[in-house]
């Protein structure tokens, strides 16, 4: 007897459809599976032929075989035992389905028959709709994530008996309703709770606006990461789309609180700087989505950016040009969508305390040099905001202000956002991402501006890639006015948010 | 071919180091053959250190390095005074030292930002009245001096404790670059060619800042700092040694203060030194910069660096505003920026 059963599994972070069919013959009892399985399906005969047991059912005993389909691609994890049982007892004929239209099975099984979670749930949903399949029963802890893909009908299962006298009939199920929101962020806090730094508040509503890359430089205990940390908040709202994409990404990942649930929050990553290559990225040899596929639509914050390694930096770069990163392995490359804001931070020298009012620094010019030379030109090129933060003092900060709420920030930043809509139709999609043709297109001056620009860049030597950076902050901030053309006031301003140009730290005694 | 042989001797003299004996020969009217064979080397050692001197020489003329033999006119005069002058130096770039008078400012490599303020005010008064700046070309004060001795106008001069031609310390490629490109300034050095930056050549190279000019005056120095021991010399050479007063409870200053109560001359500005070599200071007209009313305020504010948030809060501007204006101040060359978000009012 042969049955078919419809399965998925994960292609990075695309669900992929795989057909599982059983081949029940006479001979030597045997249990074999083909099709590019990994140790983990191996494995799962076993656990097949316990859970078929331990439910009350007879395990055949003839000459089984298993074929994954397309045999090409690699099968991976335990999310096959289900579909593999089950097509098991269609071909010895314990299951008749009685359903008239397709479905999809995918979960793992336990000694005892009962049904644990698999990743990925969401996008094999998409997948399933996608390709019109309308029925899918999935494990019950992933069952409220699966539903919330409209169009498909979500059966949460629990023990392989339930799915048995379902299919046969002799029970009904309701389907899953979709799942609530949830957060993913442990700390999300309020730029409210920040006093003071004012200036390094702004920058990042400047940046939150464009989606500009920022780097902050200030002595330990400045506060760099709980600006960081902040800045989801003042980030417009995942639309409808992005948060599917975030939840793809981490639902791929296994990193979806129990139960799953569509995310609606900005994701905030901060990997630490011993990070490998691997787990930056992505990868091993069956990719998994890396700390900036984690941070896709948030914020990736690099804290103590010049200690990360050489190559962990120079990986950024495509992802931070094209947004996504290509895995290639052997059977094909692996596309991860990776759209982060960077928000990079690092000391103002090795020992922290150039600047310092209180501290003195004991480092030397050269070792200075050699701190920033860590960081390489075209990474630095892909910044666009460049910022000091100081260690305030007591006495500064009792006097400063409670600073706004996140709110209040987030509200003129929408405002801003809808200002620029109109440019982003052509493709990219926020101010920091222009190219030099658009910034040509869409960094028009006031015409009196010019010759303060060419004061500026005399004054203050920039460079032609910084005068590029220059223009886009300052239509960023030409936005938050709504001012179709960039005003003189805008670029005075943005000159303020490129710290790193003047370099007038690093001439520490001249 | 006479005159080729000459400075090898020279710089043969000046490899054996023994500076004392030679200066007494020399000044007694000694030929260079002479003071050789007083030495008294075996033959075998004079013919290495021979070998040695002729390719030093073939080696100056590939990098274009000046030698200036004690016997020299070139030679500057002060040095010559001292007991232990270099049989031979070597220069890059312009003799500058036979164009005007020199003092000799030295300090701490980790100066405070007091130190480096103190510095620039007064070697940039020197500088634009014509005294030019001897100093030993290391971290801190000595780079600020230069620095702002050519953006001064003024000459300025490097007494390295390396050979002439090593790039040493490494930041400080551009500001070498800068002397000698100015026609304004050279680097100095006894070392011969190539030598290494070794610890103990930097004390003795001391001797020679001190040496070549009249006064040596100490910015910023901590008890045991090297600048402690070139006042030291000074004081040795007969020469004047002055010194900035700072702080009593800054360690960086505890060296001059020190030498302030043994006689030093205390020093607040350049106009002080000027008054030394007689030279009547040119007027600088105050200029009171135009301001609009916003402006007006932070520079009101700014009568002392300042940290931003503070100037922020006092002046009780948004964010966006007060950025703005700050570089309006920055593009009328009113205000700096300083390390940590400080500002504070541009010298002068």
């Amino acid at each position: 007897m042969l049955a078919k059963v419809l399965s998925a599994t994960l292609l990075g972070i695309e669900g992929a459809l795989v057909d599982v069919e059983v081949d029940i013959s006479n001979g030597l009892p045997s249990f074999t599976i083909v099709g590019l399985p990994d140790q983990a399906v191996q494995e799962s005969r076993e656990r097949i032929r316990s859970a078929i047991k331990n439910s009350e059912f007879n395990f055949p005993v003839k000459r089984i075989t298993v074929n994954l389909a397309p045999a090409d691609i690699k099968k991976e994890g335990p999310a096959f035992d289900l579909p593999i049982a089950i097509g098991i007892l269609m071909a010895s004929e314990i299951i008749i389905p009685q359903l008239d239209s397709a479905f999809l099975i995918v979960g793992e099984l336990s000694l005892d028959g009962s049904i644990r979670p698999v990743n990925g749930i969401i996008s094999m949903a998409i997948m399933s709709r996608e390709l019109g399949i309308p029925i899918m029963f999935v494990p019950y802890e992933n069952s409220s994530e699966a539903a919330l893909i409209p169009g498909i009908k979500v059966y949460g299962i629990r023990h392989l008996t339930e799915i048995v006298q379902f299919l046969n009939g002799s029970i009904s199920l309701s389907p899953a309703s979709p799942a609530k929101s949830i957060k993913i962020n442990e700390v999300s806090g309020d730029f409210s709770e920040i006093k003071g730094q004012e200036s390094a508040k702004r920058a990042l509503e400047i940046a939150a606006c464009g989606f500009h890359n920022v780097i902050m430089v200030g002595p330990p205990g400045s506060g760099k990461t709980m600006l960081a940390q902040r800045l989801p908040t003042i980030l417009p709202p995942l639309t409808e789309e992005e948060a599917l994409e975030v939840t793809k990404i981490y639902s791929s990942a296994g990193l979806l609180p129990k139960g799953g649930g569509i995310i609606e929050e900005r994701p905030f990553r901060s990997p630490h700087h011993s990070i490998s290559l691997a787990g930056m990225v992505g990868g091993t040899s069956n990719p998994r989505p890396g700390e900036i596929s984690l941070a896709h639509n948030g914020v990736l914050f690099l804290d103590e950016f010049p200690e990360f390694r050489r190559d962990v930096l120079e990986a950024l770069r495509q992802p931070m040009e094209d947004g996504t990163l290509v895995i290639s392995r052997a059977h094909g490359s692996i596309r991860f969508p990776a759209r982060f804001m960077l928000v990079a931070s690092m000391n103002p020298c090795p020992c922290g305390y150039l600047g310092d009012t209180k501290k003195a620094c004991t480092c030397s010019p050269y070792q200075i040099e050699r701190y920033f030379g860590k960081i390489s030109g075209p990474i630095l090129d892909r910044i666009d905001i460049q910022i000091e933060v100081p260690r305030l003092e007591t006495d500064t900060l009792i006097k400063s202000n409670p600073g706004e709420t996140s709110e209040s920030i987030r509200n003129r930043i929408k405002k801003a956002r809808e200002f620029q809509s109109y440019r982003f139709r052509e493709g990219f999609r926020a101010n920091g991402l222009m190219e030099p043709r658009e910034i040509k297109k869409y960094c028009k001056l006031v015409p009196s501006v010019q010759s303060l620009l060419r004061e500026i860049v005399d004054k203050f030597h920039l460079s032609a890639r910084s005068y590029d950076k220059l223009l886009k902050v300052a239509r960023t901030i030409a936005d938050l006015n709504e001012s179709e053309l960039i005003r003189e006031e805008d670029i005075l301003e943005a000159i303020q948010y490129r710290v790193l140009d003047r370099k007038y730290w690093e001439k520490k005694f001249s | 071919m006479g005159e080729e042989v000459f400075i090898i001797d020279w710089i043969l003299l000046n490899l054996t180091g023994r500076y004392r004996v030679i200066k007494e020969l020399f000044s007694r009217g000694f030929s260079t053959e002479e003071i050789i064979s007083f030495l008294g080397f075996e033959k075998e050692k004079l013919l290495t250190l021979r070998k040695k001197a002729e390719e030093e020489y073939k080696k100056s003329i590939d990098l274009g390095i000046k030698l200036v033999p004690l016997s020299s006119d070139e030679y500057p005069v002060l040095l010559k005074e001292i007991s232990d002058p270099p049989a031979l130096l070597y220069v890059l770039g312009e003799k500058v030292w036979l164009k005007g008078n020199f003092i000799s400012v030295v300090g701490t490599r980790k100066p405070t930002r007091y130190g480096i303020t103190a510095t620039r005010m007064i070697v940039s008064r020197l500088a634009e009245n014509g005294i030019g700046i001897v100093s030993g070309f290391a971290y801190g004060i000595d780079t600020v001096a230069h620095t702002e001795a050519l953006n001064g106008g003024g000459y300025t001069i490097g007494v390295l404790g390396t050979g002439v031609d090593v790039i040493y310390p490494r930041v400080n490629k551009g500001l070498r670059r800068d002397i000698i490109e100015s026609k304004r300034g050279c680097l100095i050095s006894e070392f011969p060619i190539g030598d290494k930056p070794e610890s103990w050549h930097f004390p003795r190279r001391n001797r020679i800042i001190s040496g070549l000019t009249q006064i040596t005056l100490v910015v910023e120095a901590s008890l045991k700092s090297g600048a402690m021991i070139t006042a030291s010399y000074a004081l040795e050479q007969g020469r004047e040694v002055f010194a900035v007063p700072g702080n009593i409870d800054s360690e960086n200053s505890q060296g001059t203060n020190q030498l302030i109560k043994e006689g030093a001359k205390l020093i607040t500005s350049g106009d002080d030194i000027l008054e030394e070599f007689n030279v009547i200071p040119k007027v600088t007209t105050v200029r009171l910069p135009e301001l609009t009313e916003e402006e007006a305020v932070i520079w009101n504010i700014l009568n002392e660096p300042r940290l931003e948030d503070d100037i922020l809060n006092i002046s009780g501007l948004d964010i966006s505003r007060f950025n703005i204006i700050i570089t309006k101040l920055e593009l009328k060359g009113l205000i700096e920026r300083l390390p940590g978000r400080m500002l504070k009012r541009k010298d002068g």
